[in-house]
């Protein structure tokens, strides 16, 4: 089955703001769903897994697939594969940091940790 | 079943003691990195694209977690995390290579059923780990 083509991407131009708030729309439903199935199961390493779903990469690649083509999808998940060694980077810093700091400065603190190892692989790898 | 088994399952009074707004902050967190990152993809696709695996739920999950369950629990969910972020990275190379070889939706389907299976065999490869290793120093220090 060939892809669906940049030609036949399903909005116009000016759907643009549509498409964007379709895309934060279906995101944080996403997310909530996730973390929903999260609470909802045991153990806690297990109920973990869950956090780090790709919920906003899903729904986001949909919609841009739809509106713009998959071309420009394509170009996302390249790009995503660097937030993806961030959020490795993320994780292992929060397992950390949070038991040190307690739970809000050491999950923002963990954002140091995405920043820098996401932007490395971006740099060295993706761009 | 013990609570310190590894095998998953469903655990509802988990869900009991979260209130409506413990989601609602959660959606507000997804819905402000998608539309960061949308708005990022307007101009730059491929740094937007970056912002797909942004950690925006986790510092809610993990607030939420250890005001419910203590800071150790929350240290055990973003060890579990680490374990969803391995499966993150094959999601987005299935989908980066896939899209314009197999079609955008094939390669979507594909890329959640890789994250799925590559999360749950560390898992269960970290659990079998773990289980060997607590045999073996259990034998090594007897009594």
């Amino acid at each position: 089955m060939g892809a669906l083509g940049p030609s036949r991407a399903l909005l116009a131009a000016p759907l643009v703001p549509v498409a964007i708030g379709l895309k934060a729309l279906a995101g944080g439903t996403l997310v909530v769903v996730f973390s929903v199935l999260s609470d909802a199961l045991k153990p806690k390493i297990f109920a973990g897994i869950f956090a780090a779903a790709p919920s906003i990469a899903l729904t986001s690649l949909v919609i841009t697939v739809l509106t713009t083509g998959p071309s420009k999808a394509a170009i996302s998940s390249r790009g995503m594969i660097a937030g993806a060694v961030g959020m490795i980077a993320y994780c292992v810093a929060a397992s950390f940091l949070v038991e040190r700091f307690g739970a809000i400065p050491g999950s923002v603190l963990a954002w140091g940790a995405w920043t820098v190892a996401a932007l490395t692989a971006f740099w060295l790898f993706i761009r | 079943m013990s609570e310190t088994s590894p095998i998953p399952r469903l655990n509802p009074r988990g869900l009991k003691d979260k209130r409506p707004k413990d989601y609602a902050i959660r959606f507000v967190f997804g819905a402000s990195i998608s539309l960061i990152a949308a708005l990022i993809s307007l101009k730059f696709q491929l740094l937007g694209g970056m912002f797909l695996a942004f950690p925006a739920i986790l510092p809610a999950s993990l607030t939420l977690v250890a005001r419910d369950a203590g800071r150790e629990a929350a240290a055990i969910d973003a060890e579990g995390a680490i374990i969803g972020a391995l499966g993150l990275v094959a999601f987005a190379l299935v989908a980066a290579f896939g899209i314009n070889t197999i079609g955008a939706f094939p390669a979507l389907i594909a890329a959640s059923l890789a994250w799925l299976v590559v999360s749950l065999s560390i898992y269960i490869a970290v659990m079998v780990w773990r289980a060997a290793r607590k045999k073996e120093l259990s034998r090594a220090a007897p009594g």
